[in-house]
């Protein structure tokens, strides 16, 4: 019997994961694979936080202040390299080079420091997948026009064989290189390099470098903080490194304080009896078993995730079929711009819990947090990373 | 026909699943080190939609594939990515599209019958061992079979022979040892019977053939599947008693739950319920209050690495619960990935370098550990794991097993 | 401004246009085909992808079954490399009347079209996705046809014969002068600039805007626009055409066209020929029809669903009698010289389907020549339209590309790939693909954005496919436009265009928002709104959708 089941592995689900070990829960983590942390950007974004809280439903109106500002400090402490606010005054570049407001961010991401720049060093790694360098340098350009922008090309002997081939690179094998000791003595050598070949000024250069992921690497971190170098980072395109590198940290924390990770498991099919949750059936190779637990969260990403299944005709949610909130109309012209169906999610109270459509508590000892509640929408809030971090910390303190 | 047909609707959903994320390329171990290996997405669900146009694919492609698994634990979409390339590939072999020099079968041959291996290797243990680590006969094995000079080839030592005491009386449980530890590491087979038979079990021993996870990899998809049709025979009488099986390395086990359910012959459908992996297995008796807990403490620290084929299992890690409940023994999961040499994918000469590159973050992590006293051991439960490691780290590697044996003060 | 001049101007180039534009070059007449937009934009591209046998339209249509019987064996011949001879199916479940069967297979027998009997277990084993409820299953030789593969390669070999046609070509008017009709006014689509065209003989093979044609000189043309939805599901659920057999009806047609299969497709009348919006009414009402034949139908992936004009020929003095259902209307075609009603020089050929083209633009050839006086018989039934493509381009394709790429991009490409294949092998780089889904490569897409045609992506995604498969563009989009761009050396406006292209994309998307279609366009909004913020922001205050 374990003190809490997590159903989950995304950002939500982690971080109440970490918060419950913690405070000392036995606490197993089920997830079905890795997640949605590989294509997300590594920004935490709070959106318009103030205007969300007075939004009526929107889960920023259903936690109070002081609990957003604890869960951040939480967060603080869990990853001390990031830096920000809850509100935007972080800057942030886009995969394509034009910046974007950002809440909390790694700091090997933050791109404040280009509006002071003089000169700007595009680092172009040979092969790069998804990135284009010649259109990255006019953004920025565009955005900065103060500084003098240089595309300079990065090839490695590592990855002859690739370019010989003429296949492109993903980001992540950059990023793994970089992160072992022969990558990092060749970054030492290549920036000093780089800086003294195209920069006449000693202040104001600022160099841009996609794929780093300096923020989840001490070593790489050392060097740049040794060689007195500003060095930022875009966000990326799927799979992004510092996505996939912020979730692993996140999994080995939850690890190391004592949580158990069980990959490749799907969790469906509650017992459930006189509002409580009994147990949860695991099915993995061969037997479903049932998983018995004190309280349960649930973390599984609503309609993007898969915890809510969405099919021609029905609509459910997989593990503890909870009512679920269903906006009027479904979708809109306008593909970028607000979409109802977003809005579908499990309705919750102020202590998570999943709420039946007269208002009253579905599960007692259940805890719903993250894309998965309704009333909100990750990409035109703005606040997916924001919603994940303040109700998994919710979550894993009620455990 | 002696496989059933997979649901055709269940395989046409978990295609369906795909969303292109690239999750499972970020992640595939191969991939990172081996460009001519396009990826699982790739050399999966992308190219499955065009297979199934009659498009006829290079099945030497697919063969880079080292069937580690980890794309499938990694897809957040559920896709049966494995699946559809080791599909693909047995297709292909078995049209005979999949010609191959004499060399190449020559080593596969060799490669994919460890039993076989094992029983030559296991009759002049000494001699074997002594011949298999000589330089000249390694180079020797590599320009004529392509088997890499410095792959770690595991020892060979006395073959595993368990009295098969069974008492009708007490509980009892069959046991499949699996290759590694029956022709290369036996003491460890019969640590694992001495555990269980503290625990009141009596184990029972069939001679079981190779549960053919290396046969598939080596492209002997025939000689798997009359393997598999084999241990399933042997099987049946005890299963349909409701006898559970244990095995005590990952990849037996993963292949006894997730393929030989799909064999038309007694046994296969209920074998799926009643394999355990040995650790999964001595956890439920701890859950029903069955497990033997007379344990001396320990000092020992100890870094486990969990093995691909035991993550794709979806059970977590009960040996690390377990461990746990020995008193003053520490364990540190070392949240590893893939070692790099994936049953015989690394012992081949021209994955060699690859699989240590693959494996090289694991040794890392090991050498550091070490260094910073974080612990003084490595264990895992895969065999083939354990001799990449120690070959990478130079640490000592053992099974789990012996931890409980050490502390029931069983050795 | 410019003057055209040819002997034939023909307006629209779907299927019967450019074919007519083929016939007539062959036979040695100047001929200018213009074309509102892009070759096949209309109903060309827009419907089943399926080459008739003929047999679905025995029992309704004889005439129209015989014709399609006979085509069906020439297309073959002629154009081996559009088509894909995956032989159909016509499946009696237990509901259907065992009657109707027995009368289909004397029909089909009198329409010359073969029909084999398959033991249903047998079927079964071929085809595990269909519904265990089937009586009596028959083999035709119904294949699978890639109407814009077919109608560019008939554009193609027409020019090689000294054929024009003109994209983005919008004809506004016909020239009256008398009673002759001696050439058209129109417009650059692009640029709006004025053209105007001269010629001996007009003929109208504009589809579903026939009839606002023939109007603007006071001609009625008797074609109602009949409005057919279908599904794409996301992969191959069949390895040929399923029919049901019964009498010809919505939802009973499954045509596995590439990587995907087509289902459909439903009839309604509308009101203009432009629309092509699928409702969530007739997607719903495909997926229970579909249950007929694969009763698991909801579980499977669509990736999206469009809809087809088609331009219905309403005989008024035939036996057909003209009800509210679109499929009461005869599908045989009917070819007007409109000097009946007083107007020299002009013609339309109207109705039909896709299968029957050339057989259509044979006839109106023969026409025209005759108008001409230049009596040259017809050769389109016995001269292949593109050259096969030679053992030693797929062996260069295949040590260049891997072998998903190979295939595919010979298939796209054809002979052509020649040039794309020898870039590659310089410069490897050159083969990575920028659509993963569909295997298109970066050379093919360089290659597209290179014709002077191409200005969006959409016309690169007509042309290579990129963004037709799975992801429907999630990924490709991206790739694709900085080359676009760098081409026609502009970078903004960027997002305009993606946002254009993404709702493009997103009209099909919608009617069949569920599964892990829905799933994708998550992530999709999440690339584009969450990770590159090109979407409006949420202020917090409309509430849209409670």
């Amino acid at each position: 019997m374990w003190d809490g089941i997590i159903v989950g592995g995304g950002l939500a689900g982690l971080v109440a994961g970490i918060t419950a070990a913690e405070r000392g829960k036995q606490v197993l983590l089920v997830a079905e694979g890795v997640g949605s942390l590989s294509f997300a950007s590594g920004v935490i974004d709070f959106g318009d936080y103030y205007t969300l809280r007075d939004k009526r439903r929107h889960p920023f109106s259903l936690i109070s202040e002081d609990q957003v500002s604890i869960a951040i400090t939480k967060w603080q402490e869990i990853c001390p390299f990031y830096k920000g606010s809850w509100g935007r005054d972080e800057l942030v570049l886009t995969p394509l080079g034009e910046t974007r407001p950002a809440g909390y961010v790694p700091h090997s991401l933050a791109a404040q420091p280009l509006h002071e720049a003089r000169e700007i060093i595009l680092i172009a790694p040979q092969g790069l997948k998804d990135f284009f360098p010649r259109l990255f340098a006019s953004n920025l350009a565009l955005n900065f026009p103060r500084a003098k922008v240089t595309i300079k090309p990065l090839h490695l002997e590592e990855f002859d064989s690739q370019n010989r081939l003429g296949k492109s690179i993903l980001a992540t094998d950059y990023a793994r290189y970089w992160a072992s000791q022969e990558g990092t003595d060749y970054l030492r050598w290549f920036l000093r390099e780089a800086v003294r070949e195209l920069s006449g000024l000693k202040e104001g250069v600022v160099v841009v470098f996609p794929g780093l992921s300096a923020s989840f690497k001490p070593l790489v971190n050392d060097l740049l903080v040794t060689l007195a170098l500003t060095v930022i980072e875009p966000t990326l395109f799927p799979p992004s490194p510092v996505g996939i590198d912020l979730y692993q940290y996140l999994r080995k924390k939850f690890k190391d304080l004592g949580g158990e990770y069980l990959i490749s498991g799907k969790a469906k099919a509650a017992v459930m009896k006189d509002g409580y949750c009994h147990s949860i059936a695991l099915q993995s190779q061969g037997k479903t078993r049932q998983l018995k637990a004190k309280s349960f969260v649930l973390a599984t990403g609503g309609l993007f995730g898969g915890g809510i299944q969405v099919g021609p005709r029905t609509i459910r949610e997989e593990v503890f079929d909870c009512p679920l909130f269903l906006p009027k109309s479904w979708t809109e012209d306008g593909f970028l711009g607000p979409q109802p169906y977003a809005q579908t999610g499990i309705e919750v109270d102020e202590d998570l819990h999943p709420l039946n459509s007269d208002g009253r508590i579905y599960l007692h000892n259940v805890y719903v947090c993250g894309r998965t509640l309704a009333h909100w929408d990750p990409w035109i809030d703005y606040c997916g990373g924001g919603v994940a971090l303040t109700t998994g910390y919710l979550a894993g303190s009620k455990l | 026909m002696n496989r059933k047909s997979v649901d055709a609707v269940y395989k046409a959903e978990k295609l369906d699943a795909c969303i292109k994320c690239s999750a499972c390329i970020a992640e595939c171990p191969v991939a990172s080190v081996n460009p001519s290996f396009p990826g699982p997405k790739a050399a999966g669900p992308d190219v499955q939609r065009l297979r199934l146009e009659g498009i006829i694919f290079d099945a030497s492609v697919l063969a880079l594939c080292s069937n580690c698994k980890t794309c499938e634990i990694t897809c957040p979409s559920g896709v049966n990515i494995t699946d559809l390339i080791m599909e693909a590939r047995r297709k292909a072999v078995i049209s005979g599209r999949n010609k191959k020099g004499l060399r190449y079968q020559l080593r596969a041959l060799l490669l994919g019958r460890a039993e076989y291996l094992g029983i030559l290797g296991t009759v002049w243990a000494p001699v074997t061992n002594f011949v298999l680590r000589k330089k000249t006969v390694r180079v020797l094995l590599e320009k004529t079979l392509g088997i890499g000079r410095k792959a770690p080839l595991p020892d060979y030592h006395q073959k595993f022979y368990a009295q098969n005491y069974s008492h009708a009386e007490t509980k009892q449980v069959v046991y499949f040892p699996g290759c590694y530890a029956t022709y290369n590491d036996a003491l460890t087979a019969q640590a694992v019977v001495k555990v269980l038979e503290h625990n009141g079990f009596s184990v029972i021993t069939p001679s079981f053939r190779c549960c053919g996870v290396p046969l598939q990899s080596n492209d002997q998809f025939a000689q798997a599947e009359a393997n598999a049709l084999h241990n399933l025979r042997l099987l049946a009488p005890y299963l349909e008693q409701g006898i559970p099986l244990v095995a005590s390395c990952p990849s037996c086990t993963l292949i006894l739950k997730q393929e030989y359910p799909n064999y038309c012959s007694p046994g296969a459908d209920s074998i799926a319920l009643q394999t355990y992996d040995l650790f999964e297995f001595l956890w439920e008796l701890y859950e029903k209050g069955e497990l033997q807990q007379d344990f001396w403490s320990s000092s020992q620290m100890v870094g486990y690495h969990a093995p691909c084929h035991l993550k794709a299992q979806g059970i977590g890690t009960p040996v690390v619960r377990l461990l746990r409940l020995i008193p003053g023994l520490q364990v540190n999961d070392l949240d590893s990935v893939c070692c790099g040499l994936s049953g015989s994918y690394g012992f081949k000469e021209e994955n060699y370098e690859l699989g240590m590159k693959i494996g090289e973050p694991l040794f890392g992590k090991v050498r550091r550990g070490l260094l910073a006293s974080d612990f003084n051991e490595i264990t895992t439960e895969c065999g083939t794991c354990n001799i990449q490691i120690t070959h990478g780290s130079g640490a000592q590697v053992r099974h789990p097993i012996w931890y409980f044996i050490e502390a029931y003060g069983l050795s | 401004m410019v003057d055209y001049q040819a002997e034939v101007i023909i307006i629209g180039g779907g299927a019967t246009g450019v074919g007519l534009l083929r016939d007539l070059s062959m036979r040695g007449v100047t001929a200018l085909l213009l074309e509102q937009g892009d070759l096949a934009h209309g109903t060309s591209s827009r419907f089943h992808g399926l080459l008739h046998s003929g047999a679905r339209y025995a029992v309704k249509d004889p005439l129209a079954a015989a014709e399609c019987a006979l085509e069906n064996t020439i297309l073959k011949r002629i154009a081996p490399s559009c088509i894909v001879e995956c032989g159909g199916w016509f499946v009696q479940m237990a509901e259907d009347d065992p009657e109707y069967t027995a009368n289909w297979v004397q029909k089909c027998a009198e329409a010359s079209i073969a029909v084999r009997e398959i033991p249903v277990e047998e079927a079964y084993a071929q085809e595990p996705l269909l519904r265990r409820a089937a009586v009596r299953v028959f083999e035709v030789p119904d294949a699978a046809v890639d109407g814009f593969k077919l109608v560019w390669a008939n554009a193609h070999s027409a020019t090689a014969y000294g054929g024009v046609y003109k994209n983005y070509h919008q004809v506004d008017k016909l020239v009256r002068e008398g009673n002759r009709i001696t050439g058209v006014w129109g417009r650059l689509q692009r640029t709006g600039e004025p053209f105007r065209a001269r010629s001996t003989v007009v003929v109208n093979s504009a589809g579903a805007w026939a009839p606002e044609l023939a109007a603007t000189v006071g001609v009625t043309l008797d074609v109602v626009a009949d409005k057919g939805t279908l599904l794409a599901f996301n992969h191959r659920l069949f390895q040929r055409v399923i029919n049901r057999l019964r009498p010809p009806g919505d939802g009973d047609i499954f045509v596995p066209h590439e990587s995907i299969t087509v289902f459909g497709t439903t009839s309604d009348f509308v009101n203009s020929p432009n629309d092509n919006s699928p409702s969530g009414a007739e997607v719903q009402k495909l997926m229970s029809l579909g249950e007929g034949l694969v009763p698991e139908i909801e579980r499977f992936r669509v990736i999206r669903a469009f809809a087809g004009v088609r331009p219905l020929y309403k005989e008024t003095d035939s036996d057909t009698i003209t009800t509210e259902k679109g499929r009461e209307v005869s599908r045989e075609f009917a070819l007007i010289d409109h000097y009946e009603q007083g107007v020299e020089g002009f013609l339309s050929i109207v109705g039909g389907k896709f299968t029957t083209y050339r057989l259509m633009a044979e006839r109106t050839a023969d026409l025209v020549t005759r108008r001409l006086g230049k009596l040259v018989p017809c050769r389109t039934a016995a001269e292949t339209i593109l050259p096969e493509i030679s053992p030693a381009l797929k062996t260069l394709a295949l040590k260049v590309l891997p072998w998903g790429a190979a295939s595919k991009m010979l298939e796209r490409v054809g002979s052509d790939a020649e040039d794309l294949l020898r870039e590659i092998e310089l410069d490897p780089a050159k083969g990575r693909m920028m659509c993963e889904c569909e295997m298109v490569s970066l050379a093919e897409v360089e290659k597209a954005v290179s014709d002077e045609d191409v200005h969006f992506l959409s016309d690169i995604r007509r042309k290579t496919r990129l963004g037709m498969g799975t992801c429907q563009g999630a990924f490709c989009g991206y790739r694709a436009l900085p080359l676009l761009r760098l081409a026609k050396d502009k970078y903004a406006p960027f997002r305009e265009e993606l946002q254009d292209f993404l709702d493009q994309r997103w009209k099909g998307i919608r009617p069949v928002l569920w599964g892990a279609q829905l799933r994708e366009t998550e992530l999709t909004r999440g690339i584009y709104a969450g990770l590159l913020c090109f979407g409006e922001r949420s202020t917090g205050q409309a509430d849209r959708g409670e």
